[in-house]
């Protein structure tokens, strides 16, 4: 359920190279140009008030499962799915890492038993179709065209 | 020196384990796209992860962010922990509240409390509660009127001490 209010924040930074913010609600419901011209009007109104200086705004929407979902099994939070995307050349590709990764679409074909995940698993099959409609992009901002990998890792 | 948005906006989609253990998976959408978009996208996106981990998930975020280019020079002696804090009434009877940090000393009274009528007090007052802004409440409420501003100070942390000391 989406919260009914946005937050606007203002990160200040003193002298000393310390930070802190300003954080402000907002209504959810308004479009990210409405708020950042609301947050542009704040922070030129602030910014006489403060001997700090601006150095970062962050608009942030925040959705929440209400009510909470109880895990659907015990496995590890650290026990993650590998996606890697491809993007078009010359752009670095992107990663995606899955938490809790299930036992159910990994790999039992060799080589890559309990490691690979299977591809060609419908969950899997699902969840590329969804980042792909989605217009996921690495973090430059290019589209993800296809998967090329994806393997099982445990981060200690 | 301008706000300058990233690339683009960030997706973070929050876990809980069978241990209580947090994790996350991010996203990074073109900056351009529209919250309503990718909110509808992070719902397509959360259940198709729930099919694929047996962990819980808790809620995401989207945070569209913008950085200081060439950032201005702080003033000398300025320290966040001193805040300026706000305290607005709402329109459904209860209040909200921010801080501004480094506040200046200009708009002090001698008690520590801050002057409502100074014209910087006002300004401030007449933008959060501008009826065409957005600002509003933690529950959506309306922002109507400024019930008290004060300055108070947080205690520094380790990295805020002096390094000379």
């Amino acid at each position: 359920m989406l919260r009914p209010n946005a937050v606007v924040e203002l990160v200040w930074q003193d002298e000393t190279g310390s930070t802190a913010s300003t954080m402000l609600n907002v209504t959810s419901s308004s479009t990210v140009e409405d708020i950042d011209a609301a947050a542009t009007a704040l922070a030129s109104i602030v910014l006489p008030l403060t001997g700090a200086v601006l150095i970062k705004q962050r608009i942030k929407f925040k959705n929440e499962t209400v009510p909470r979902a109880d895990p659907a099994d015990s496995t590890p939070i650290v026990r993650s799915g590998v996606f890697y995307f491809s993007v078009d050349p010359p752009s670095p590709d992107g990663l995606i890492t899955v938490p809790s990764i299930k036992e159910s679409v990994i790999s039992d074909v060799e080589p890559f038993s309990g490691v690979g995940i299977d591809r060609d698993n419908s969950d899997i099959i699902a969840f590329v179709d969804a980042v792909l409609a989605a217009g996921v992009t690495n973090v430059f901002g290019d589209a993800f065209t296809a998967l090329v990998a994806a393997y099982r890792q445990s981060r200690v | 020196m301008a706000l300058v948005n990233l690339p683009t906006a960030q997706l973070k989609i929050d876990y809980r384990d069978a241990s209580g253990s947090p994790g996350s998976t991010v996203f990074h959408i073109p900056y351009g796209t529209l919250a309503s978009v990718a909110i509808t996208a992070a719902d397509a996106l959360s259940a198709a992860l729930n099919a694929l981990s047996d962990a819980a998930i808790d809620g995401y975020s989207l945070t569209y962010a913008k950085t200081e280019d060439t950032p201005a020079t702080p003033t000398a002696g300025s320290r966040v922990e001193e805040k300026g804090n706000f305290v607005y009434r709402t329109a459904n009877g209860r209040t909200t509240r921010f801080t501004i940090p480094a506040i200046v000393d200009s708009v002090l009274n001698p008690s520590g409390s801050i002057d409502k009528a100074n014209a910087l007090i006002t300004a401030l007052t007449a933008v959060i509660t501008d009826v065409d802004l957005v600002f509003a409440s933690a529950d959506g409420s309306d922002i109507t009127a400024l019930l008290e501003a004060y300055q108070s100070f947080r205690g520094s942390t380790k990295r805020q001490l002096p390094s000379d000391r």
